[in-house]
């Protein structure tokens, strides 16, 4: 590298750091006099400005999606085929759909008279000779197959180049859909038979010599009597082009491909390969009975087996990954967990080797022999006792959930809420040099996608984690070193707030609420080695730090007065006193939100984070155990701290905080208070604990990825992806549709915090504003053409500072509309004449409307706290979150926009702080009715909820992602931002 | 298929790539040259409009079967990853240069893989003229083209860029920025003197 290249390098990227004008003067001093300089420097500016998404798609995208285009203009097309035509003897009476292999129709046999389904066949296979001789052979096989659990195959018919696989009709839902309209999964009374005759299906088939290959809900037929008719039995490889083998490749087989134009679809076909066909290896019978067992397991728990956004996630779920066992009711006999788990062996030696076994063992459980649980299969498969621990805990743990009966503060729920969105990202960069050493190690302990929690035990043996399941949260305890885990807590309807194990290991402490909301949460006691759970205390607002000794123990509490204090205790929970308290607009930690305070090793110190309402921002604390004197740690601003924990020398704190984009884990040297970054990547980190020798910690670490997706006008069912990347979070603040159709959006791309536009019409991106101000929820004004936006400026103490501003749509015209302090979510009025937004500035959440060209606000609700306002699209109505206080929930509201009192209140869940995303609203274009996405399982979908007070109705059918944010435009057109998130516990090592 | 590696020795070989053994490096650049093709080539022949391939999928793909994920280290990824963009490229070019030649009526040019593959000089970005620029852009500064390599034939974030070349995510995306512009540059004929 030349110098002349690195002087270049030098100046271009200090002049990227400026505006327009301060770049002007600083090109002119540092290139002085050498105008070649200054001009090389110009043209790779301008460059980069004109650059816009080149290189943006990584090659493979650019190459694919030419392929694409060349294909579709040289596809031979398809005949077109209309009801009422004849093809050879058979009239068509009507579609059925666009099944596995090409377009199914419903005809009439004019010979026969009888009605049947014809196939029609992919005319790449109907013009291609050989493929055509084989799958003639392989029909006829497929002919020969007479069961009445099989949807029997008549023939095949040629006429004016359409070739079409005649079969029997089989009326009635499929099992697909029968499983859709049970979410929670069937019962084993409706379950059982159904699977008895799947597997008769597949005996039979088997003894024939006939493997199905791509068993799947979708796949089974249930009559109207309840017979069980399987489809397509076999034409998984007598369809596929390239693989005599058998061997069902998950892109490549016409079952699939011809679908792929139907997002999600491919998926659903994938999902039920097993790990030998998704490693394109030779398949036998032993791919049905994995089959089989997914398609049981997804029956009787009412979600996949195996699922991901795409096929490599797909793929690695089926190599890597466990079905969530969990998720199977209470009520699944023993006998049956242990044979879907004996089907769902990922190696096929180990796996049930006939399905016959399958069918004797179901046979038995619906006859009642079953239960007891001597099956006649191997012994070599985990270990089913877990389930029934659980069981065990579930019985135990149900009268001991004595919980707290006091009062609920307003600050609590309406700051728990507060905090938490109003400590998003915020663009500011730190200029922290990065601590992280190239040895640090980060090990993944758990897989499952869902803890939130997590503590290391003091000799690093144990971690203690909680984690989401269907039916609430559980509580975990995982021997590190082997990775078996046994419950502390099973799956119920509780939240967990933290988790501290005792200073000699030999105890767990955990905070823990019921997700109602309506009561406090209690401090527990479990044992680590097993015994009996203790709850200590009632109302303890964070999770609890140990004295050294491991006698006393310090955390924070709300108080129905908005107080909130540290206070110390005794380790059985007696002998409270209060450290030191916090009046509103400042506060300790509050509730639901994973804080926990640290004790020093020295034991006279105890740190905690504590906050300021009227201006954003939270600190480190320390104060003294005996006279509870306060002091600071350090200078630094933060907009989040959760946890914090000594290392072991008494001369950091570890913590976990956020500031800039992401919650990152810190050290911070003590007293001095010098931060600096223990991790420094784009995950998000909740909660650290350390070891007693301090050589490793463990927190939850968090992988967020969302794109943002359109779809037309009442095609919400598929929508299009418009922006690519895997570690971007596009949208995740909100999004919003412009007049002229393009979306304004805020993304982490390439790791800084922007505004963007997308254009639907051309799939480009492109950034709005650079750098600074951006934050969350942008919002455009309708006709005006403008943009709103939140931003945080930095006060001169550097206190972050949340209000609105405007910018024209081509990113110029930047105004500042608020001066707040902490106001945020802030939305047009249709008219474009208002902006509406929340605002904590006077202590409590609050509505307000500014005019668009500024002014002065104007206040809209007072009492209460009220968060996410939105104007209907005729400027009749204004829709927000309200809370009346203390133990009111929160409901969207409605009220006249113009003023007067709220006129209706409907039960939209609300997701508070503790690590759910904000919830997106939007209004329908008639303002009849506004939408919103719910999520179940990890899957988001969008309902809509009338504003007359109807019934909400679901809106979409989605199967995968999560949806982070939702916009409709005034033409019914939806945008969504939608992606994947999960978290899991890591271990990390090295790391000083 | 003897001599076919396990997914454990690829872990062992990565390794010992990352530890300097070129050897090492002779012996996985075929496996996952032929690894990655086939699953492009697969990928591509499916692509439909509405359907989202991603480069980054293609890789954890190869990863996945080639690799023993449980062995395996962060840093092994990485190296696995920076393996794949260099083999992405290869692949990518060779292919848009036989594309290139058949058009041209160059006679004979077996096309090995899926015309998927060959496809991409009818793209807006001739990936031919990006080849020989990024080798001029090697040339100058060998870690900016290091980092293009990465991020557009590998699909690889700025994290794990970062991670593949030992530097902090803050000079990937400072390399990244000046290497695109410069690119641009060279791509639109507007090259900058020297």
């Amino acid at each position: 590298m030349d110098d002349r290249w690195q002087q270049v390098e030098r100046i271009y990227h200090a002049a990227r750091e400026l505006d327009a004008i301060a770049r002007e003067d600083f090109l002119a001093k540092s290139c002085a006099g050498d105008d070649a300089l200054r001009q090389e420097v110009e043209r790779l500016l301008s460059h980069s400005d004109q650059a816009g998404s080149f290189l943006e798609s990584p090659a493979i995208e650019v190459a694919a999606e030419a392929l694409a285009k060349e294909k579709r203009l040289s596809e031979p097309a398809t005949p077109a085929l209309e009801i009422g035509m004849m093809v050879a003897h058979y009239s068509l009476t009507g579609k059925i759909g666009e099944g596995g292999m090409g377009e199914v129709y419903r005809a009439r046999d004019t010979k026969l008279q009888r009605d049947v389904a014809l196939k029609i066949l992919p005319q790449a296979m109907a013009h291609d000779v050989e493929r055509m001789a084989r799958f003639e052979r392989e029909a006829q096989v497929l002919a020969s197959l007479n069961h009445p659990n099989i949807a029997a195959i008549h023939g095949l018919e040629e006429s004016n180049g359409i070739r079409a696989l005649v079969m029997e009709l089989v009326e009635g839902e499929t099992l697909a859909e029968k499983i859709d309209r049970q979410p929670q999964g069937l019962s084993c009374q409706d379950a059982l038979p159904i699977a008895r005759q799947i597997a008769e299906a597949l005996e039979y088939a088997h003894e024939c010599g006939v493997i199905h290959r791509d068993l799947k809900p979708a796949n089974v037929k249930i009559t109207p009597e309840g017979t069980v008719k399987v489809l397509d039995f076999g034409l998984a490889k007598v369809l596929d082009p390239q693989s005599p083998s058998g061997g069902l490749d998950p892109a490549n087989s016409p079952t699939l491909t011809t679908l792929a134009t139907q997002p999600g679809v491919l998926l659903g076909t994938a999902a039920y390969m097993s790990p030998e066909q998704a490693k394109a290896q030779r398949v036998d019978r032993r791919c049905d009975i994995w089959a089989f067992g997914c398609v049981l397991y997804e029956m009787l728990s009412g979600q996949k087996a195996f699922e991901g956004e795409t096929i490599s996630d797909l793929l690695a779920a089926v190599l890597t990954k466990e079905p969530d066992w969990n998720a199977l009711s209470d009520t699944t006999p023993p006998s049956i967990q242990k044979l879907i788990r004996r089907c769902l062996q990922k190696e096929q030696r180990q796996r049930l080797q006939a399905i016959g076994d399958a069918r004797i063992t179901i046979e038995e459980t619906i006859a009642g022999v079953g239960a007891v649980d001597d099956s006649p299969l191997s012994p070599q498969q985990p270990d089913t006792s877990d389930l029934q621990m659980v069981a065990v805990l579930v019985k135990r743990h149900k009268g001991k959930l004595a919980l707290a009966g006091a009062l609920l503060a307003a600050f609590v729920m309406a700051g728990s809420y507060a905090v938490y969105h109003l400590s998003r990202p915020s663009a500011k960069q730190q200029t922290v040099a990065p601590a992280s050493a190239p040895s640090m190690q980060i090990t993944q302990l758990t897989t499952s996608g869902t803890a939130i929690l997590a503590a290391i035990s003091p000799d690093g043996r144990y971690v203690a984690y909680a984690q989401k399941d269907a039916g609430g949260q559980s509580l975990w305890l995982r021997q590190v070193a082997t990775g078996s885990a046994v419950p502390i807590v099973p799956p119920s309807g509780v939240e967990f707030i933290g988790l501290t194990f005792s200073p000699d290991g030999n105890y767990l402490d955990y905070v823990q609420a019921p997700q109602s909301g309506a009561q406090l949460p209690a401090l527990y006691q479990a044992p680590v080695l097993g015994g009996q759970t203790r709850k200590l205390l009632g109302n303890v607002g964070s999770a609890v730090a140990f004295s050294p000794g491991g006698k006393q123990i310090a955390f924070a509490r709300g108080h129905s007065g908005g107080d909130t204090q540290l206070i110390v205790a005794n380790a059985d929970g007696s002998g409270e006193r209060v450290l030191a308290s916090k009046k509103p607009p400042q506060f300790f930690l509050p509730v639901f939100w994973y804080g926990r305070p640290a004790w020093s090793p020295d034991g006279r110190t105890i740190a905690v984070s504590a906050g300021t309402f009227s201006h954003w921002e939270m600190n480190p604390e320390a104060f003294d155990v005996r006279t509870g004197r306060e002091q600071e740690i350090g200078a630094r601003h933060w907009d989040r701290v959760d946890q914090m924990t000594w290392q072991p020398d008494g001369k950091g704190l570890i913590l976990e905080a956020s500031s800039a984009a992401r919650q990152q884990i810190w050290r911070l040297s003590y007293p001095g208070g010098e931060p600096t970054r223990v991790t420094n990547d784009l995950n998000h980190y909740l909660g650290v604990s350390i070891t007693a020798d301090g050589a490793a910690l463990a927190t939850v670490q968090t992988r967020s990825v969302s794109n943002i997706w359109v779809a037309p006008k009442g095609e919400w069912d598929h929508p299009r992806q418009i922006t690519r990347g895997l570690s971007n979070a596009n949208g995740f603040g909100g999004l919003s549709w412009t007049a002229g159709g393009k979306i304004v959006y805020y993304s982490t791309a390439n790791g800084t915090s922007s505004l963007w536009l997308a254009n639907p019409a051309s799939d480009r991106t492109e950034k709005l504003i650079q750098k600074g101000l951006t934050d969350v929820t942008p919002s455009a004004c309708g006709k005006a053409g403008l943009i709103v936006f939140v931003a945080t400026v930095r006060s001169a103490s550097g206190a972050a500072i949340k209000s609105i501003w405007r910018t024209n749509a081509d990113g110029s015209g930047l105004e500042q509309l608020t001066h707040g302090g902490s106001d945020t979510e802030e939305s047009c009025s249709p008219d474009g004449r208002w902006v509406v937004y929340a605002s904590t500035s006077s202590g409590n959440a609050t509505l307000w409307k500014v005019p668009i060209d500024g002014g002065k606000p104007v206040q809209i609700t007072e009492k209460g706290a009220s968060w996410l306002p939105s104007v209907s699209p005729d400027g009749k109505w204004i829709l927000y979150y309200h809370s009346a206080g203390a133990r009111s929930p929160f409901r969207a509201t409605i009220r006249p926009f113009a003023g007067g009192k709220a006129v209706r209140t409907f039960p939209t869940p609300f997701i508070h702080g503790g690590g759910g995303m904000p919830i997106a609203v939007a209004w329908m274009p008639d303002s009849r009715a506004f939408v919103y996405g719910v999520q179940k399982g990890g899957v988001s979908n969008i309902v809509e909820q009338p504003i007359d007070g109807g019934p909400v109705r679901h809106l979409t059918r989605y199967t995968s992602g999560r949806i982070f944010g939702l916009d409709v435009s005034r033409d019914g057109k939806l945008a969504l931002a939608r992606g994947l998130q999960s978290s899991d516990v890591v271990l990390i090592r090295n790391f000083q | 298929m003897s001599g076919e590696p396990s997914a454990q020795e690829v872990t062992i070989l990565l390794r010992a790539w990352g530890g300097g053994d070129r050897q090492a490096l002779d012996r996985l650049t075929p496996l996952v040259y032929r690894e990655l093709r086939q699953i492009a080539g697969r990928l591509m022949a499916g692509q439909r409009p509405n359907h989202t391939l991603q480069a980054t999928a293609l890789v954890n793909e190869a990863y996945v079967r080639l690799v023993d994920a449980h062995e395996a280290s962060w840093q092994d990824r990485a190296h696995f990853f920076a393996l794949c963009a260099r083999a992405m490229r290869q692949i990518l070019i060779d292919h848009a240069r036989a594309r290139a030649s058949e058009k041209r009526g160059g006679g004979q040019v077996s096309i090995e893989l899926d015309e998927a593959l060959a496809a991409a000089p009818a793209s807006e970005i001739n990936l031919l003229e990006l080849d020989d620029a990024l080798k001029r852009l090697a040339a100058l500064d060998a870690r900016k083209s290091q980092v293009v390599e990465l991020r557009f034939f590998g699909g690889l974030n700025l994290e794990e860029t970062a991670e593949a070349l030992k530097v902090s995510t803050k000079t990937v995306q400072r390399d990244w920025d000046l290497a695109r512009a410069w690119l641009f540059g060279e791509l639109s004929g507007n090259k900058p003197n020297g």
